[in-house]
Formats: C-alpha cells, sequence, structure tokens
C-alpha cells in the first residue's frame, strides 16, 4: 500500500473531475473547438465560459479577467515576461524574494539577462518578508513585484494583502503566484489588491498541464504564444477544453471543502509534530502560525534528507526532500538556505504535505516508519559526509 | 541471512570503491552469514528501487547510505543486531 504525502508536488485527479472531463471527451455532445461558428463549437465554447465563470465566481474576479494557460509555470512566465514586454521601458526594475518558485526565478533570470534590473528581498528564519522591504526595494522604475501566496517548500503563508496595498499605493503592479494557495486558502483577488496571480488545477485535484493567470482589467500585458485571438489575444492556441472542465470543477470542489480541509490538516499536522518532540535534534522549519496546514518540514539533524525520502519511499511512504539533485552536485534547497538553514540542516529537511484524503492512520504510520528510519540513519552516516559530493564523483539519478 | 546489496556506477567512483571495501570487510567479519550482492546501475532489478543514488548500500530493505559510504562500526553493529543470537 502507498501512502502518499507529496500533495504539494501534485495531488490525485478527483473521481467526479474526471467525470466532469469525460463528458466534455466523451458525453453525447461532439466536442468541438470553441473558436467554431457552427452549433458543436459554440456549445463547446459555452462549458468553457461556464468553467471561467466559476473559476472567476471563487477568484473574486471577473470572467474576462481570467486567462487560462498550460498550468502554472506558464502562468507566471507570462505575467512576469508579459508584463515586461507590454510596459514600454526599456529596463524596468522588478522585485520579488528569495523564496519563490523556479518559475519565477528563473523567468527573473531570463529578464535580468534581457537588461531588467532584478532586487530579491531577502525573508526571515521563517520564510516570511517582511512588507516594509518590499517597500524599501521600490524605485522610480520599479515596474512589478512579485512574491508568492503560500510557500511551495514550508508552507509560509506571505503578507499578500499587507503588499498589495503598499503596491497600489505606490502604483507598482503585483503578481501573486498563488499555485499552493488556490483551492486551500481563501484568495480574493480584490482584497489581496492584485494585479496578475498564477494558479495550477494539478495542485488541488485537478489535471496537470492546466492552470491559469488572473489579469486585473487594464493591467498592460503582451502574449507569449502569439498565433489566434483566443484568450483575450493573450494565449494562443486552441484552449484545452476538456482541462479547463476539470479545473474548474476541482477548484469547486475544492472550495466546498476549504474550511473542513483546513480542520483536517491542523489535526493531522499534530500527529507529525510528534517528530519533533519525539526524536532529538529536529527542527521545525515552517512558520508555527502562519503556515498552511498541509504542508510539515522538518529538518532532521544528522540524517541525510534524501536518504530519509529513500528509504520511506521503499517502505511505500512517498514525500519529498527539500534538496535538488543533480548530476555531481547535491544542492541545499534554496528556500531553506534563504531562511538561514546551513548545508547541514537544509540537507536534512524533507517535507510531508498533506491532502484531503490523507487519513490520521496513514499519518501515523509515517511517523512510526520515520522515526525507526532516522535512528538507524544516524548512526551509520557520517555528519561530515551530509550533502558533500565530489567534483569527481559519477553519481547520478536514474528513475 | 541478512542481505547486502551495493549500487554502483558503471564506471565506479572514488566512493563505490570505498563502499566496495567495506562490504568486504563485512564479509570478511561475518564469515558465511550474509548474502551480498552487487549491482551496477544499469542492472534491470535496479528499477524496483526507484530513485537511485549511487553508492546504494542497503541491508535487506535498509538503505543504509545513499550517495555516500556509511561507517562501518555502526553499519556493522546493525548487521549484528539482525543476525540469529547464538544460544
Amino acid at each position: 500500500m502507498t501512502i502518499y504525502l507529496d500533495h504539494n508536488a501534485t495531488t490525485q485527479l478527483r473521481p467526479e473531475v474526471w467525470d466532469a472531463m469525460a463528458s466534455v471527451e466523451f458525453g453525447t455532445e461532439l466536442r468541438g473547438n470553441p473558436s467554431s461558428v457552427h452549433r458543436v463549437g459554440v456549445a463547446t465554447m459555452r462549458q468553457m465560459a461556464a468553467a471561467r465563470h466559476t473559476v472567476a465566481g471563487i477568484l473574486g474576479a471577473q470572467d474576462k479577467e481570467i486567462v487560462f494557460t498550460g498550468g502554472g509555470s506558464e502562468a507566471i512566465n507570462l505575467a512576469l515576461q508579459g508584463v515586461v514586454r507590454a510596459c514600454g521601458k526599456p529596463n524596468p526594475h522588478l522585485i520579488s524574494t528569495t523564496v519563490e518558485h523556479h518559475a519565477v526565478l528563473h523567468a527573473l533570470e531570463s529578464l535580468a539577462a534581457q537588461g531588467c534590473s532584478v532586487t530579491l528581498c531577502p525573508v526571515d528564519v521563517t520564510g516570511r518578508v517582511d512588507p516594509q522591504a518590499i517597500a524599501e526595494a521600490i524605485t522610480p522604475d520599479t515596474l512589478l513585484v512579485s512574491v508568492m501566496f503560500v510557500n511551495n517548500e514550508v508552507g509560509t503563508i506571505q503578507p499578500i494583502a499587507q503588499i498589495g496595498a503598499l503596491c497600489r499605493e505606490r502604483g507598482v503592479l503585483l503578481h501573486v503566484d498563488a499555485v499552493q494557495a488556490v483551492g486551500k486558502l481563501r484568495v480574493d483577488v480584490a482584497d489581496l489588491q492584485c494585479d496578475l496571480l498564477s494558479f495550477s488545477a494539478h495542485k488541488f485535484g485537478g489535471p496537470q498541464g492546466v492552470g491559469g493567470l488572473y489579469v486585473r482589467q487594464g493591467t498592460p500585458l503582451a502574449p507569449l504564444v502569439h498565433g489566434g485571438p483566443q484568450e483575450w489575444k493573450l494565449r494562443a492556441g486552441t484552449q484545452n477544453i476538456a482541462g479547463i472542465v476539470g479545473l474548474a470543477e476541482a477548484l469547486r470542489l475544492a472550495e466546498q471543502e476549504r474550511e473542513g480541509n483546513l480542520e483536517h490538516w491542523l489535526q493531522l499536522r499534530e500527529i507529525l509534530y510528534r517528530l519533533p518532540r519525539e526524536l532529538e535534534a529536529v527542527r521545525v522549519n515552517s512558520h508555527p502560525d502562519l503556515t498552511l496546514p498541509n504542508v510539515v518540514n522538518l529538518t532532521f539533524m544528522y540524517c541525510d534528507g534524501m536518504a530519509l525520502c529513500m528509504n520511506l519511499s521503499m517502505r511505500g511512504i512517498c514525500i519529498s526532500t527539500s534538496s535538488a539533485c543533480t548530476a555531481g552536485d547535491l544542492s541545499p534547497s534554496h528556500v531553506l538556505k534563504a531562511m538561514g538553514l546551513s548545508d547541514m540542516a537544509a540537507h536534512g529537511a524533507v517535507r510531508f504535505s498533506m491532502g484531503r484524503s490523507t487519513t490520521a492512520e496513514e499519518v501515523e504510520q509515517t511517523v512510526a516508519v520515520t522515526k525507526e528510519i532516522v535512528e538507524n540513519l544516524r548512526l551509520v552516516t557520517h555528519p561530515d559526509d551530509i550533502g558533500k559530493c565530489k567534483d569527481d564523483c559519477p553519481c547520478f539519478l536514474t528513475g | 541471512m541478512p542481505k547486502i546489496t551495493l549500487i554502483v556506477t558503471p564506471k565506479k567512483c572514488h566512493k563505490c570503491l570505498q563502499c566496495e571495501d567495506l562490504v568486504a570487510r563485512l564479509l570478511e567479519q561475518f564469515p558465511g552469514q550474509l548474502e551480498f550482492v552487487e549491482l551496477d546501475t544499469t542492472a534491470e532489478e535496479v528499477q524496483q528501487f526507484g530513485v537511485v543514488l549511487p553508492p546504494m548500500l542497503l541491508v535487506d530493505d535498509f538503505i543504509a547510505a545513499a550517495g555516500k559510504v556509511p561507517i562501518y562500526d555502526a553499519l556493522a553493529k546493525l548487521i549484528a543486531a539482525k543476525l540469529p543470537k547464538e544460544s
């Protein structure tokens, strides 16, 4: 049996969502191109419009402010690159934080290579950015601020409404990477005072490969993909209708169950919190209160997080390590490093992320197995070797 | 009988070689009491482990080390605890 505690990476597609998607693909009506002017095309267009209306309603937006994309990363890139392309300024200034997802950080790196100047504001030991630091970083050339709502690795919630208010006051655009927040927290674009907000279906029970971007009316944005006039001329290409219908149904269900899920995760989190209480030298890396309760990020000092993750996998428990591993390099998590953790502490970190279907029994079993593995790993691993990988070592990952 | 599995890269790195030495010492310390298999990462059997970070040393289904050389004494103690007690 598999215990899946990696819901921040992806959630399982909900059966109700699959039914909604199947009705598009295999229902009694033909599935057409929503841009076609015949009855089949118009019927398909109506399905898409209904999905857009559902999403817009939940986010507090207007229908025409929702742009469907091929996922969260595409939405983020459309927001960041699209604003720069549309602004008409030669070298605009962009502000973000050191703990953003790579979709944001690498898009910013690309923009910096094209002449933009980028400021990354630091975070505190819990991963929170101080809105004052954002305010101080704003210059007359600042075009956009981009901050994630919820951190994917540690679950820390950022003070988005405060940042939104100051951006609005200073006349700077705000993009919110809400990929880990939508479907889990209440997200209202008016309350947040954001101009752009990206989200992804597979983080809340929808299909992979579909996401969206909220674009406040009047926000200057240029498309990245050119072609037809789809998605308000901001994203050319025939839409993924089944995916869009699935996204809307998943979001509708997640919104209905949101408060119950938060309550459920708070209870399950208490079980996971037994690990720092019952084992020596375990650090809780998430913010104690301002954290999405489905995520628990823990550092097991003197224990290799990668080995722990692999051992749990062998025992049927799927979690995630915070470290990325590429050929010849074991890089510690940039998020944990930005929070001030040492390399060794970052290499001992793992993330447990729960979903709506996670049970107390599964979490209890995870705690028991994790304790056993950590105790054994601490015995056999030399602390100085954790996270070390010499340049001449040809180690690699295979699937 | 405890089973030691060592997964190495086809072109063994220094850590793979150190792990081989370590296993040789274990086999010497526990003669006839351990089963030992060495696989390289291209072997079909390795697929069952999913993600592999060589050198990877397993004692039964416990991954004692991934990408590292484990501490010999601690590993020997772990293995000794798995052996049937002498009456």
